[in-house]
């Protein structure tokens, strides 16, 4: 090859001395010297190498490795359209799965991303070498470098051979296709409410309308696509819109709360499996608020979203805020109607950045950004009045086009890691795991997301099975035997694996779910949820410290690999010294086996027992103390036995009026709060009472216990399913 | 009476903040925690009793205290940043996306 010069991350067009004018695409369409070359026009090349390839395309490997790789290192679209000098790539696992029928299914597991933060570049005539040290986002690697060559012919660009090579280990090697000049795509979804639903229900803006501007401004026609185009980021708005009628007598303007369920409703995608690159995007009235333009609403209630996992699917655009008064369709007669549509773009580019996962640019230090993801206001008090919208150039900062190119893909991708989580962390190789469309099989990870410090923390896994044929699954989910795997990231950024104090084996205990029928008549069929104490393990307790936790679980049996999504829940402090002191006592292994056992009768952990007695007196009415009296009651009525002298022995007789009385309180609780998140834990605690009830001869008792536990369940949205084996149960006491 | 629009922006954690009007405490409130996702905390209209006041905010469990001479109707941004409470008056009202 001739010509090579190599650079680390350098513009395109300092690559070529002596040679031929370049054009922004490197070596291009050129005249002499290269000409002269008997083949020169095999090396013509129309447009830049950057964009994103792909490896084991379908119909070709069907299993191993694959690799989704971005080159960052020349101008892909526009002039716009700058370079980050970054090479990213994500990896996906892919095996065949005997589905239904023993036919073979394809299916991707999404493993790991990396990016390569410094290229070292060399152009050729007719290809580029890009080289460089690989950082993976998350999980101990050797030190691994990558080599990529691309190269053009005839017009055509790559394939991209890219060699990895971890350490002194072998290297491996993928075969690449371009696919798009896109890092990234995304399928945005918009739905108007019927009052506001007239146009423009979009923006168009072109960047010359408006006199306050940079003076060299481009002239160019934004919309959502072409800004996120020009970013790096292919988005395609789904040509079908849904109509949401917002005309009820009294309503007059959202809340978080009421977005979400509208999304739930009319976002199309929304029963897919998440995280995916779908977006759900309404243009509504007003926010509760109407200083509000637009929000996104999909995330923590302490931001002020909606607070209901997964996070960052939708957002609303407000269209009877002030900021766009004077919208018109078409192009515009004055300059406030040119300020309108010039708002009205940013605010829709704004809220689908906070989906990507962005802050707002002061919350990431960077105050003077001129980015989208900026206020306009907040800048000119820095900068002076106007400024913001004399500089802005419509476009995100280099940082945050990075983020959105190549960042890690949990992090980016809507549905993913929880909104201004960070996540950038080092974390249990395998954490990130992740099932990709075509699984058949959604795994839903929620529990409610504030616990009292002491509480015992409690989740639940949910499958719901996504496909058109029934499926089969070891319904063993408790970490004990090894199905699950729990990855707990603590408040001080520890990402650490939950390592359960037994490990059991057994045979699967195999559940069949459903295809859900299209008249939803089998609802509940289609899923299986079951509750997971992760409170106690071989580390300790779990969430011993106040503060932010993140966990996600990745679950395994036979063919099936499904990954949850990543899900935020709070432990708050100690409400005084009190409570403070008894933590001393409380955080023990005793106590802590004690909750892992659901009590026990033995003397070795008697001191354990008394704290939880302790803990279900002097927190009666809150989830400690209902939690503690589940857990003395279990033990309370139940026979133990013990060995003495080479001999089991009955040292306990199972008391169950004790063990009623104790939980009398928590029973209370769970009625009284009537909140859906303790289903399952009010669940467990009525069919307790009941076998006690039972047990005591007081038949009546129990099925009354049931009765009213099916009723307070049905009243709180559960599945006929579970209410039929309530009944089912209370049946079968005579 | 004019209408004096206080927002209380971003820095706020469950924090109390007090609220004078010419040296006479106006509103109290508690709790008060900026949203992340609007870089805003809550508005506070308040009927002041002529159109030139001196509006004063402070944090007492911070030992933070700002104050502004302003001319209602008017809007006013209050946030705290790297340690300072700062009131900024703006002409138009505020905006949040």
């Amino acid at each position: 090859m001739d010509g090579t010069v190599a650079t680390n991350a350098t513009a395109e067009t300092d690559l070529f001395p002596p040679g031929p004018t370049q054009s922004p695409h490197g070596p291009g369409p050129v005249s002499e010297p290269w000409r002269s070359a008997p083949d020169w026009w095999q090396c013509w090349r129309r447009r830049g190498v950057s964009g994103r390839y792909e490896s084991s395309g379908a119909g070709h490997v069907l299993s191993g490795t694959a690799l989704h790789l971005r080159i960052d290192v020349d101008q892909r679209y526009n002039a716009h359209s700058l370079v980050m000098n970054r090479v990213s790539a994500d990896v996906y696992d892919r095996r065949l799965t005997r589905g239904d029928g023993g036919r073979l299914v394809p299916v991707s597991t999404y493993l790991e991303s990396w990016i390569v933060d410094a290229p070292v570049v060399s152009w050729s005539r007719c290809q580029v070498e890009i080289t460089g040290t690989v950082r993976y986002w998350r999980g101990s690697h050797p030190a691994t470098t990558v080599r990529i060559v691309v190269p053009w012919r005839h017009g055509a660009i790559g394939p991209a051979e890219v060699t990895l090579t971890p350490g002194s280990g072998a290297a491996a090697t993928y075969s690449c296709s371009f696919r798009s000049d896109s890092f990234r795509d995304v399928t945005l979804e918009t739905d108007y409410c019927r009052s506001i639903n007239q146009t423009p229900q979009l923006p168009t803006y072109d960047t010359t309308w408006h006199a306050t501007r940079p003076p060299d401004t481009a002239q160019r026609v934004l919309t959502v696509e072409e800004a996120y185009r020009e970013a790096g980021i292919g988005v395609t708005v789904d040509p079908v819109h849904t109509e949401i009628d917002d005309s009820a007598p009294g309503f007059a303007t959202w809340s978080p709360a009421e977005l979400h369920d509208a999304m739930e409703v009319a976002f199309g995608q929304f029963p897919q499996a998440w995280p995916s690159w779908n977006l759900w995007g309404l243009l509504a009235g007003s926010f509760q608020n109407t200083q509000v333009g637009g929000i996104m609403f999909d995330a923590a209630a302490t931001f002020g979203g909606a607070g209901d996992a997964p996070e960052r699917q939708g957002f609303a655009v407000f269209r009877d805020h002030t900021w766009f008064n004077d919208l018109v369709p078409g192009r515009p007669a004055t300059q406030d109607q040119a300020r309108a549509m010039r708002h009205f773009l940013y605010t829709w580019v704004h809220e689908a950045g906070h989906a990507f996962n962005f802050l707002h640019s002061w919350d990431k230090a960077r105050p003077d950004s001129l980015s989208w993801m900026n206020y306009d206001w907040r800048y000119d008090e820095r900068n002076g009045p106007d400024s913001f919208w004399s500089d802005f150039r419509f476009r995100f900062d280099d940082e945050e086009l990075v983020h959105l190119r190549h960042g890690d893909r949990a992090s980016v991708i809507m549905g993913g890691d929880p909104w201004a989580s960070g996540g950038h962390l080092e974390a249990p190789a395998g954490a990130m795991a992740e099932t990709q469309p075509g699984a058949g099989a959604e795994l839903l990870l929620r529990s409610k997301g504030y616990f009292d410090f002491m509480e015992p923390v409690e989740i639940e896994v949910r499958v719901r099975n996504t496909s058109p044929d029934p499926i089969e699954l070891d319904a063993r989910f408790e970490p004990e035997y090894g199905t699950t795997v729990v990855y707990v990231r603590h408040p001080d950024d520890r990402v650490t694996m939950f390592a359960p104090v037994m490990c059991l084996y057994g045979m699967p205990e195999t559940v069949t779910l459903e295809p859900l029928a299209s008249d939803l008549s089998n609802e509940g069929r289609d899923r299986y949820s079951a509750r997971l104490s992760v409170t106690y393990g071989r580390r300790g307790f779990t969430f011993a410290e106040p503060g932010e936790y993140l966990l996600r679980v990745v679950y395994t049996a036979g063919d099936l690999l499904l990954t949850s999504n990543t899900m935020r829940l709070r432990v708050g402090r100690p409400t005084d010294r009190e409570q403070d002191r008894f933590a001393h006592e409380f955080f023990t292994p005793q106590v802590g086996l004690a909750l892992v056992l659901n009590g026990s009768q033995s003397p070795f952990l008697e001191g354990g027992m008394d704290r939880l007695r302790e803990a279900a007196g002097q927190f009666a009415g809150s989830e400690l103390g209902a939690k503690a009296a589940y857990a003395v009651a279990h033990s309370v009525g139940n026979d133990f036995y013990r060995r003495q002298d080479d001999q089991l022995v009955r040292s306990h007789q199972a008391d169950p009026a004790e063990a009623l009385a104790l939980t009398d309180a928590a029973v209370a609780y769970y009625r009284e709060e009537g909140n859906r998140q303790q289903n399952l834990a009010y669940h467990q605690l009525g069919r307790l009472r009941a076998e006690l009830h039972a047990q005591a001869d007081a038949v009546r008792a129990a099925r009354d216990e049931l009765e009213l536990l099916r009723t307070d369940l049905a009243e709180r949205g559960v599945k006929k399913p579970v209410l039929d084996d309530i009944g089912a149960f209370r049946a079968s006491l005579s | 009476m004019p209408i004096l629009a206080l927002h209380l922006q971003d820095g706020f954690d469950d924090d109390e903040v007090v609220v004078s009007i010419d040296g006479d405490i106006f509103r109290r409130l508690e709790h008060v925690t900026t949203r992340l996702l609007l870089g805003y905390a809550e508005t506070l209209d308040l009927d002041v009793p002529s159109p030139t006041c001196r509006l004063e905010v402070d944090l007492p469990r911070r030992g933070l205290r700002a104050g502004v001479d302003v001319a209602a109707p008017a809007h006013v941004g209050a946030g705290v940043e790297s340690g300072h409470l700062t009131l900024l008056v703006h002409d138009e009202p505020f905006g949040y996306a």
